[in-house]
């Protein structure tokens, strides 16, 4: 299962762009390329271009990919170059949100990640000997009541996003 | 009077610019109910031929005696309806306008009734202070037929050159030992790519040829009193240290042990502590035969002044120098000369300078030195520079086989200069030109964003640089860095979309040009305010390209906004063409708009002459009684000692209280508490509302705006009478602390409003109903936003969710 | 002394318990006091990596609420996602506490710091991270082009930096674990710190620790406080260090 990523329906695809026109102040892009020029990703993945991602919000209505959204590094160092102050890294990050509400799923491992928020509050596993080992070092326990947890959980459920998530679960594909 | 008045009205449609939002017609009907008046009538644009004939006709046909414009901003027709109702043989002040447009109809063009009802509202305000208005005599003051000119660089040097040729004394005051500015140190210039040294020597040469103008060099203007045709300027001469005895020889400059950082080449060499001052060199074109250019020039060149210069600052008062001076020309306990001069007209042309591209630290300038700028890749080229005109790679003095010209370098960019800076694309062009032709088989690379090649004969320089080979790649770099020794150029070319990472031997960076960094000590000596991007600015883009708000200073050259040379030259000439025609007339009229005296209520308590920085109040005392005088022809109009006599003995021509008390009993006759009453002061915040309209910033329509010439004219019985009919809100809107162009009228109103705001609640009104909020010239947003806030405000007390009367926490006091 | 509430985020107390140790260690050799934020969760970095902003919100304000006083991280990610939500939550910085940095903290306390700790000598490829520069006009900690304030630190523990050609760039431990961008990414980092003759890796970003020492079989990866703890007289063990990290043997 992917994303709308130039499928889906034309009227979708639009107001996806749309959407996007009003984040990281896209409309001041006039394309001077020192966003792609500086970008992390762009020096080690040539086809990832942030300032073409760009011009397709702007000029063709098309707005990046699902697979171009996740590939940011959220390094900044987009916004820092650019002139106009527009940032590409929030774009992208406002685009993943959008591909969720749409019909998308998150990366598995970013979807572990949450899951795992979910229900420990940290984002990577507690394994078992971690207990001894800070006992050992002499650092207080990190075991998160179950009030806490419940608390952190809520607001997964109060934001909708766990419904959100469990609901497209199943199909071992990251997207 | 024992008549009544005749008012007529008239309300400009402005083409759609009103009409497209108010209902011209009914504010008509609106005005013909209104008391004394007897004729009403809208007009297409009454500014025009047509319109001004329609008014003129209007006032015989109706034998009307009091005029009421309800159209643009004063501050951009007052001169014109005044001009007209004179012809039709009233008194110029009898014309009170009601801003409809810049404060009404572009401001609130989604609320078309509300825009309506203001409208009705304002002429309403207008017709009551045109009731009062009474006829004035201009007061008449001699005009000082002698001009100064700030500057010497190209633009001050034109003016200068215009004014004297017709016969009248200048005083050319320039800061730096040379005249010339920056285009002094250019080798070439666009779109010809000629010699800097053709034109620029003839005119500095006349200028030191002409009787007429006094150059004075090292010299700096301290201080700007007076008025247009009466200026009194105080000029300060540093030392030069060298006296006129100097033949130019220059056995000084050897003798000299101390060595400074050149600023003629920016650093890029050094000179003495003692050097020589001359024009331009002759060095030859390249497109034409040498020995016609060697006689041509010499002929040019033949008088080329050379004489020594002290910088005071890095001298050591050795006296090596003395020593070898064959005619004693050595003076180091010269004093500095501070001199008072009377002017009639002051010319402002104290240029631009150049973004410094250290706070982009990306580009590596001034961590890797063959990184320039391209003014300092100018100096490089240039036959007097640190090269004698050979392109030489400051790092080891090769010459570069690969030059990358990176643009925009501090202009187009939110974080430097958001403007573009004009002419960058073409100096690059031209020293990529240079670089093909006197280097061949040199790479030359432009990154750029756009090519802005708008001007005359400019496309086809760019045309000529592609065939010459220069690379054009667009892209704006996000850095420049150095990989395995060499500088690396990083880019990506857009129009492929490949990343590129470039080698360079020299890196160009075409920065931007900001004003200069005199500028705003000079517009506050002057009381010029500056736009945005921290140039001076001109009275009106359009109507008054060179002339600023204060009468008698014009500005030239780059000063009030980035320009080339061809258009600076003719800025001077603009500049000069001014002046003469101030020049022509051996008087000129001042607006009458002082104060006057009642000395019946005067008490002698001389709090007014404490408010006066004009010295234009006198303490005297006649048959042992203690009373004050006032000296009108010192008055600049400002009210300001008027709203703080506490016996009402002062009062204001055209601004009296009984006038200013009339436009606020008509702007709260109907629904008092909906409404914000702003005194806005003419020449920061009532052009500041301006601003807003010209920009199109919408706010809700129920401010009335009173002008006033200064917020010290604002007393506090005025905003109490805002509050006692009932107003929303009241807002006092001044100039920023240092800017106010009375000197100090502004802290008299914080400090009337700041007492009367702790005595508010006691009379059961809010203190937050009453805001003082600073608003410049161009700070059409601020305006806007204060509005906002204020009618959020508003509407909270409308709802009952905040007190009409008592203490809320958090008064917002001025921003 | 300070009291700070110390923010110790995920990987720190699950992954690298010994950073934590260090950190304590650094703390309690100056006297400074700390309260635990007990019940914190994740940070949600990069508001929920992008997915919900309204959780990552709600979750930091609920961590907010935690915090007794000035809030210190550990981790850099932490630090700025803790910092964006406190912007939009209280952006006037009058109801929510500050939030450190923990490199913040060492330039501070760089005097007293510097007086009580032993030299290193040791040849570090600092690994600066991009959530402590950027984006510059929000996080206003160094400048982000010419970062010094970690230079300044391993300078006061008689260590030095070593310039290399990837030392400002991102190490890529956000990207997604399919991509193949992260590995180019880290293995270009490491090399060219190996290639200046680095002895390690330094950071204080959790992130790019465990991202960095994922794809560095040689050289060590190390987090400023393990150094900071070493120099000022701990177990070499007690915090991560063990001789062999030294003599560059492999960690696993």
């Amino acid at each position: 299962m992917g994303g709308p990523s130039g499928g889906g329906s034309g009227g979708e695809v639009k107001r996806m762009a749309q959407e996007l026109l009003k984040e990281g102040n896209a409309v001041r892009c006039f394309q001077c390329g020192s966003c792609t020029s500086a970008c992390t990703v762009n020096s080690a993945a040539p086809e990832y271009n942030p300032r073409r991602l760009i011009e397709g919000i702007l000029v063709t209505n098309t707005p990046p990919t699902y697979e171009d959204v996740w590939m940011c590094a959220t390094c900044g160092l987009c916004l820092e170059r650019c002139p106009r102050e527009v940032s590409a890294m929030d774009i992208m990050l406002a685009a993943r949100s959008l591909y969720l509400a749409g019909d998308s799923k998150i990366p598995k491992d970013r979807e572990t990640m949450i899951e795992s928020i979910v229900s420990t509050g940290y984002s990577v596993p507690v394994k078992g000997d971690i207990k001894k080992i800070r006992g050992e070092l002499g650092l207080p326990d990190i075991r998160i009541s179950a009030e806490d947890q419940a608390e952190i959980t809520e607001e997964f459920e109060r934001s909708g996003l766990l419904s959100l998530i469990r609901h497209r679960r199943g199909g071992g594909d990251e997207r | 009077m024992s008549e009544r008045p005749r008012i007529g009205v008239f309300v400009c449609h402005c083409g759609k610019n009103i009409a497209g939002v108010v209902d011209p017609a009914a504010v008509v009907a609106a005005a013909r109910r209104l008391q004394d008046v007897v004729f009403a009538c809208a007009n297409i644009y009454t500014c025009s031929e047509s319109g001004q004939a329609e008014l003129k006709k209007a006032i015989k046909e109706h034998n009307i005696d009091k005029v009421v414009v309800a159209a643009c901003s004063p501050k951009m027709h007052e001169p014109t309806f005044r001009a007209c109702v004179s012809d039709a043989g009233l008194n110029p002040y009898v014309v009170e306008m009601a801003n409809i447009r810049e404060h009404d109809s572009w401001v609130h063009m989604r609320q078309p009734e509300e825009a309506t009802q203001k409208a009705m509202d304002l002429v309403k305000m207008a017709v009551a202070k045109a009731r009062l208005l009474r006829p004035l005599e201009p007061i008449v003051v001699p005009v000082t037929r002698r001009a100064l000119v700030i500057g010497g660089g190209i633009a001050g040097i034109q003016a200068a050159l215009d004014i004297a040729e017709r016969g009248h004394e200048v005083v050319l005051v320039e800061k730096s030992p040379f005249l010339g500015g920056k285009a002094r140190m250019l080798d070439k210039t666009f779109p010809a790519v000629d010699c800097t040294s053709c034109f620029l020597s003839e005119k500095i040469n006349k200028v030191l040829m002409n009787p007429r103008i006094r150059v004075l060099t090292l010299s700096e203007v301290t201080g700007v009193d007076g008025f247009i045709g009466n200026f009194k300027v105080r000029v300060k001469t540093r030392a030069r240290l060298v006296n006129e005895r100097c033949t130019g020889c220059g056995k000084c400059v050897d003798a000299c042990p101390v060595e400074a950082p050149d600023e003629q080449n920016l650093g890029l060499s050094s000179r003495k502590a003692i050097f020589m001052v001359n024009t331009p060199s002759s060095r030859p074109c390249t497109r034409l035969p040498l020995d016609y250019h060697k006689e041509v020039h010499l002929a040019r060149h033949s008088f080329s002044p050379r004489t020594a210069v002290i910088d005071s600052e890095r001298c050591t008062r050795c006296g090596e120098c003395a020593n070898v001076c064959p005619t004693a020309a050595i003076e180091l306990d010269q004093p500095d000369i501070e001199e008072q001069l009377d002017m009639g007209a002051i010319v402002v042309a104290i240029g631009f300078e150049m973004f410094d591209p250290r706070s982009k630290p990306q580009y590596g300038y001034s961590v890797y030195p063959d990184v320039l700028t391209s003014l300092e890749l100018e100096r490089l080229l240039h036959p007097m520079g640190p090269t004698h005109g050979q392109l030489l790679r400051p790092s080891d003095g090769t010459v570069p086989k690969r030059t990358a010209f990176i643009q925009c370098v501090g202009c187009r960019d939110d974080r430097a200069n958001p403007y573009c800076a004009r002419v960058c694309c073409m100096v690059t062009l031209k020293q990529a030109i240079l670089l093909k032709e006197n280097y061949p088989g040199t790479e030359v690379s432009v990154y750029y964003i756009d090519v802005r090649a708008g001007g005359k004969e400019y496309e086809a320089i760019y045309n000529k640089a592609k065939s010459l080979g220069v690379r054009f790649v667009r892209g704006r770099p996000s850095s420049v860095r150095e990989r395995d020794g060499s500088l690396m150029v990083e880019a990506e070319d857009t129009l492929s979309g490949v990343r590129l990472e470039e080698g360079a031997d020299l890196v160009v960076l075409a920065t931007g040009l900001q004003p200069a960094e005199d500028t705003p000590k000079i517009a506050g000596m002057l009381k010029i305010p500056r736009d945005q991007d921290g140039f001076l600015m001109e009275a009106h883009i359009k109507l008054k390209p060179v002339e600023t708000v204060i009468d008698g200073v014009t500005v030239a050259g780059s000063c009030s906004g980035i320009t080339d040379i061809p258009m600076s030259i003719a800025r001077g000439h603009a500049a000069a063409a001014k002046v003469l025609g101030l020049f022509s007339k051996e008087q000129i009229e001042l607006e009458p708009i002082t104060s006057f005296l009642d000395l019946e209520k005067c008490k002698g308590c001389y709090a007014c002459t404490k408010m006066c920085p004009f010295q234009a109040i006198e303490a005297v005392e006649r048959d042992g009684k203690k009373l004050v005088e006032l000296v009108t022809s010192s008055c600049k109009g400002c009210g300001t000692c008027v709203a703080g006599c506490p016996f009402g003995a002062l009062d204001q021509y055209h601004f009296t209280d009984e006038q200013i008390m009339a436009q606020i009993d008509a702007a709260l006759e109907e629904n008092p508490r909906d409404k914000i009453i702003s005194f806005n002061c003419n020449w920061c915040s009532y052009a500041g509302a301006d601003f807003a309209g010209v920009s199109r910033l919408q706010y809700p329509a129920n401010t009335r705006v009173i002008r006033v010439m200064c917020s010290g004219r604002v007393s506090t019985k005025m905003i109490m009478r805002a509050f006692e009919k009932g107003a929303g809100m009241v807002l006092v809107a001044p100039c920023h602390p240092a800017d106010c162009h009375y000197i100090s009228g502004n802290e008299w109103a914080k400090k009337r409003v700041d007492a009367l705001r702790t005595t508010l609640a006691k009379k059961g009104i809010n203190p937050d109903r009453l805001w003082f909020v600073y608003v410049s010239a161009a700070e059409g947003n601020v305006y806007q936003g204060t509005m906002n806030k204020m009618n959020a405000l508003l509407e909270k007390m409308k709802s009952g969710e905040v007190a009409w009367e008592g203490q809320v926490a958090g008064a917002p006091v001025a921003k | 002394m300070t009291a700070y509430s110390l923010y110790l985020g995920c990987l720190v107390p699950t992954q690298f318990p010994y950073v934590e140790r260090a950190v304590r260690d650094v703390l309690s050799s100056v006297g400074v006091e700390t309260s635990e934020m007990i019940g914190a969760s994740c940070c949600a970095p990069n508001r929920l990596f992008g997915v919900n902003e309204q959780t990552w919100l709600a979750l930091n304000r609920r961590n907010f609420s935690l915090a007794r006083g000035e809030i210190l991280t550990v981790c850099d990610e932490c630090f700025a996602s803790l910092q964006d939500a406190s912007l939009e939550i209280d952006g006037s910085g009058e109801t929510l506490p500050p939030v450190k940095p923990f490199v913040a903290f060492l330039s501070e306390n760089e005097k007293e710091l510097g007086e009580k700790a032993n030299e290193l000598g040791l040849k570090c490829a600092i690994q600066h991270s991009c959530h402590l520069l950027r984006p510059s006009k929000v996080r206003k900690v160094d400048n982000p082009e010419n970062p010094i304030l970690m230079r300044n630190a391993l300078d006061a523990i008689g260590c030095r930096s070593v310039k290399h050609d990837e030392e400002l760039s991102c190490c890529g431990g956000q990207i997604v674990a399919t991509s193949r961008v992260r590995e180019v990414l880290a293995k270009r980092k490491i090399s060219s710190a190996e290639g200046a003759g680095a002895d390690c890796v330094v950071t204080t970003c959790a992130h790019c620790l465990l991202h960095l020492s994922d794809h560095s079989p040689r050289l060590p990866v190390v987090h400023l406080a393990q150094l900071y703890a070493l120099a000022l007289g701990s177990e070499p063990s007690a915090v991560g260090l063990t001789p062999e990290l030294f003599e560059r043997v492999a960690r696993k």
